[in-house]
């Protein structure tokens, strides 16, 4: 065959089919060259159903269609989803949860006071606290172990914010915004992964971290998306 | 392995294996890709196209809707090779950088990668400089960058992004450096790295970037001669994307051009061409067809594919491919073709078809003197060794032509028996 | 417990094209071949040496964990990269461990918002532009240990971020709506108040997919 000299092979063809847009929560995420799916795209922390439960959502590649789209989406095998979770005020991690995706399971460490803070991380595999069949668009899985209850698929993106009109007051082509204004993300999905740990597991709050309510006990929390190298 | 051996064994008892190469490809392992006519790429294209089109209507206020727009066109464009797909996405991502108030730079890249695919290398050029003077994703911008100045020839650029680019975890450099390495003439080190890249994409459980990096390294063990693990490489891509027309075109020519079976890979081909669109297969066809010795339909095929490029709308696209043929049947056209192509872009592969050109013109000199200033130690590409064994011949330097006859006989199957044929007569 | 599969190897012979000289051969061939769950080998459908697939036991004991994960992307409060991410700050605040962040990043994000509004004295929470940049430059969302969550509900400010918490409306306040709230009324809303799909009260909370 005669080489391929389209070097458009990674200008073409391959990118043609990766140059999927990856718009974020956070919010409109460049294309990837060939796939960031490290990009987050929205973060959620409050007491679940049960007080003494805290819960964690983590959505990733936001704005995806519904359909065979949002069947296609898929985790990312090489990308560490690390929830962090700081409890002195420091800004420095003392517990994170873990979650990273092998095969058609999410699986899920701590909370567990990690190895080292900071950027880089190890999997701490011997504080494995459970695991979860990923869910399709049809058949949803949930678990529970030791009292932390796991999720990890596909969702209604629960973001709601008129982006379109956003853009148009930021480039000056609007003053304002329009009443009533459009969900850009209304009908799209997000990939989600979704835990509820008991407060217990978390150590205690901190006061005077938060000045508009110095006295209420609360943590910092905060999540990351880390590649393996 | 098992299955190996035992086919291996009826080949044997068969004792029918007349053909000059042991038999790689068996419809068994493909057919399953060629009888269903629904091009899955391109339905799921479709189906997400409306889904956004039908919020977008058509209000260019929409950054979000352009972006997915243009993103879905260029994918049907991989899907179906029309075109005029590729011009709506250019349209879209246009309006995109007008309207988008952040992240612009991510435009330009789009647009350029477009334009790449249009082979308009330095207008991509152009807008990858422009998405280089944001601060932001220098990265990305960096890697499209090494793209095109690969394309342009400009080797010296190429290799500083790539040095700057230097990180072996990353599929992105992998692949990069893969090409690097193969443009070096080292396709060890090319397959080698193209292996990292794959067993990134495969950790990461990624399925475009498995099926880009399973015909990309098939491709390359078919130059190393490894058919074999070409072979399993476009299958791997086939169960991945069932409607993957360039692993399909790659089975083809396993079919013609180790096991001279023109039948098998014509088969293949019109089972592709009934969804994918573009005017090379026509091309193959029609060397088939000399392979096989039928000059009318030859001459047929070639004149489809010109017929397919020149009211097709695409532009330069295929402006190499129309070089190569018209040198045989219209030099002049060729010479002026040529002459466009090498100031598009001044690489080893565009000068060579300059000088293919020139010495079908029956300007032997001037042929020489671009070989010998712009391609001889330039390249290692089979193709441009081959056109300067051509103009050696002419210009009697037969001491170089059997140099490069040697070189070329080790590229045998990427070169095809046609060529192979040719270049054994010189 | 020894588990055993089947699996039926079929190979068609000299059916190729390629053998046309004796494709009148009506020979074909069924090889019983037999995959076990200790034989040491991935074959079959196994996901790995001897485990995964439909007949052998779920792979969980010899998942690879082991790397080293290094940060690409981070987030705290929603909303932060999108309205404070000056140009040419992306990449290092998506790296830059939330301790130094304010350092980092505390007198770009006010330049930001004072480029946003430069009208900006104070906001409905009392914050002065160093002091609302500081909080946000430390991007980390506060929770409450205990009672009520939410990232502003009229009452509690800042003690977490619920499904339905308009966060949007509340950045847009806060840097748009002076210390009453009430100024630049067309900026501090996007005048979408909510999902267009309701949430669930139990676990997983987020509604089905589309």
């Amino acid at each position: 065959m005669k080489k391929t000299k389209i070097f458009a092979a990674i200008g073409g063809l391959g990118l043609a089919a990766l140059s999927v847009f990856l718009i974020a929560a956070d919010h409109i995420d460049a294309p990837a060259v060939a796939g960031t799916s490290t990009d987050i795209a929205d973060f959620y922390s409050f007491q679940g159903e049960d007080p003494n439960n805290l819960v964690f959502v983590v959505d990733v590649q936001g704005l995806i269609a519904p359909g065979q789209p949002t069947e296609q989406a898929v985790f990312d095998e090489d990308v560490l989803l690390e929830i962090n979770i700081d409890n002195n005020n420091d800004l420095v991690e003392d517990l994170v949860i873990q979650a990273i995706k092998r095969d058609t399971t999410m699986y899920f460490f701590g909370p567990v006071a990690p190895s080292q803070t900071g950027l880089n991380s190890a999997i701490d595999e011997a504080n494995m606290s459970g695991s979860v069949p990923i869910s399709t668009t049809t058949d949803i899985q949930t678990t529970t172990n030791n009292g932390i209850q796991f999720f990890a698929g596909p969702r209604d993106d629960p973001f709601f914010f008129d982006f379109t009109r956003y853009n148009e007051v930021i480039a000056g082509s609007a003053t304002g915004f329009n009443n009533p204004g459009a969900d850009t993300f209304e009908g799209t999905n997000v990939l989600s992964v979704i835990v509820e740990v008991p407060k217990s597991m978390l150590g205690s709050g901190v006061v005077g971290a938060n000045p508009l309510a110095p006295t209420v006990p609360v943590y910092n929390v905060w999540v990351e998306a880390k590649r393996k190298q | 392995m098992k299955n190996t051996m035992i086919f291996a064994f009826v080949v044997f008892l068969c004792g029918c294996n007349s053909e000059k190469n042991k038999a790689i490809t068996s419809p068994l392992d493909y057919d399953q890709y060629l009888n269903t006519y629904v091009s899955w790429s391109k339905e799921s294209a479709l189906s997400e196209i409306d889904f956004w089109q039908s919020r977008f209507e058509d209000d260019s206020t929409k950054i979000v809707e352009l972006g997915k727009l243009a993103g879905l066109y260029t994918t049907l464009f991989s899907a179906t090779g029309d075109a005029r797909k590729l011009y709506r996405s250019e349209k879209l991502l246009k309006k995109a950088i007008e309207v988008s108030a952040r992240e612009k730079d991510t435009y330009f890249r789009s647009l350029a990668h477009n334009y790449i695919s249009q082979h308009r290398f330095k207008e991509a050029k152009v807008l990858l400089d422009s998405a280089y003077a944001f601060p932001d994703n220098k990265r990305e911008t960096e890697l499209m960058l090494f793209d095109v100045s690969m394309e342009l020839g400009d080797y010296r650029a190429a290799d500083s992004l790539l040095g700057k680019l230097k990180n072996n975890s990353d599929y992105n450099y992998l692949i990069r450096l893969s090409k690097w390495s193969d443009y070096k003439g080292n396709l060890d080190a090319a397959i080698r790295y193209m292996e990292q890249a794959k067993s990134i994409a495969e950790s990461r459980g990624i399925k475009t970037l498995k099926v880009w990096t399973y015909t990309n390294i098939a491709d390359y063990y078919g130059h190393a001669g490894r058919i074999k693990d070409a072979y399993n490489h476009y299958l791997k891509a086939l169960e991945l994307q069932p409607d993957n027309a360039y692993a399909k075109k790659g089975i083809a020519w396993i079919a013609y051009a180790w096991e001279g079976n023109t039948l098998e890979a014509n088969r293949i081909l019109d089972s592709v061409m009934k969804g994918h669109k573009a005017p090379d297969y026509f091309l193959l066809k029609a060397e088939m067809a000399e392979f096989d010795e039928d000059s009318s339909e030859e001459k047929k095929l070639r004149e489809s594919f010109v017929n397919l490029v020149e009211t097709g709308d695409y532009g330069n696209m295929y402006r190499t491919y129309l070089i190569e043929l018209y040198a045989e049947i219209n030099p002049k056209r060729a010479l002026e073709l040529a002459a466009v192509e090498v100031g598009n872009r001044t690489t080893p592969e565009t000068y060579q078809l300059l000088a293919y050109a020139q010495l079908k013109m029956g300007n032997k000199e001037e042929a020489l003197r671009i070989i010998e200033d712009h391609v001889v130690d330039k390249t290692f590409e089979p193709m441009a060794l081959y056109y300067g064994a051509l103009v050696f011949k002419a210009n009697d330097l037969n001491v170089r032509v059997n140099e490069l006859k040697k070189e070329l006989k080790t590229a045998s199957f990427e070169l095809g028996p046609v060529i192979m044929r040719r270049i054994d007569m010189l | 417990m020894k588990t055993y599969k089947y699996i039926t190897i079929f190979i068609a012979i000299c059916t190729s094209l390629l053998f046309v000289q004796c494709t009148d051969a009506d020979d074909s061939d069924n090889i019983i071949g037999l995959v076990t769950c200790d034989d040491g080998l991935q074959n079959g459908d196994e996901e790995g040496i001897d485990c995964g697939g439909t007949i052998c036991e779920a792979c969980v004991g010899i998942v690879d964990f082991s790397g080293t994960y290094v940060q690409e992307d981070q987030m705290g409060r929603p909303g932060i990269n999108t309205v404070f991410g000056t140009s040419g700050m992306k990449d290092s605040f998506n790296t830059t461990i939330p301790s130094s962040m304010g350092a980092a990043f505390q007198s770009s994000f006010e330049t930001k918002l004072l480029g946003l509004n430069p009208a900006y004295t104070s906001n409905a929470l009392g914050l002065d532009a160093a002091t609302f940049t500081t909080v946000l430059a430390n991007d980390v969302l506060w929770v409450a240990e205990t009672g009520t969550t939410t990232y502003f509900n009229g009452t509690e400010i800042l003690t977490g971020r619920n499904l339905t918490d308009d966060v949007i409306d509340v950045s847009l306040l806060l840097i748009f709506g002076g210390p009453a709230g009430t100024d630049n009324p067309t900026l501090t809303s996007d005048f979408v108040s909510a999902n267009d799909v309701t949430f669930s009260s139990s676990f997983p909370y987020v509604a089905n997919p589309n």
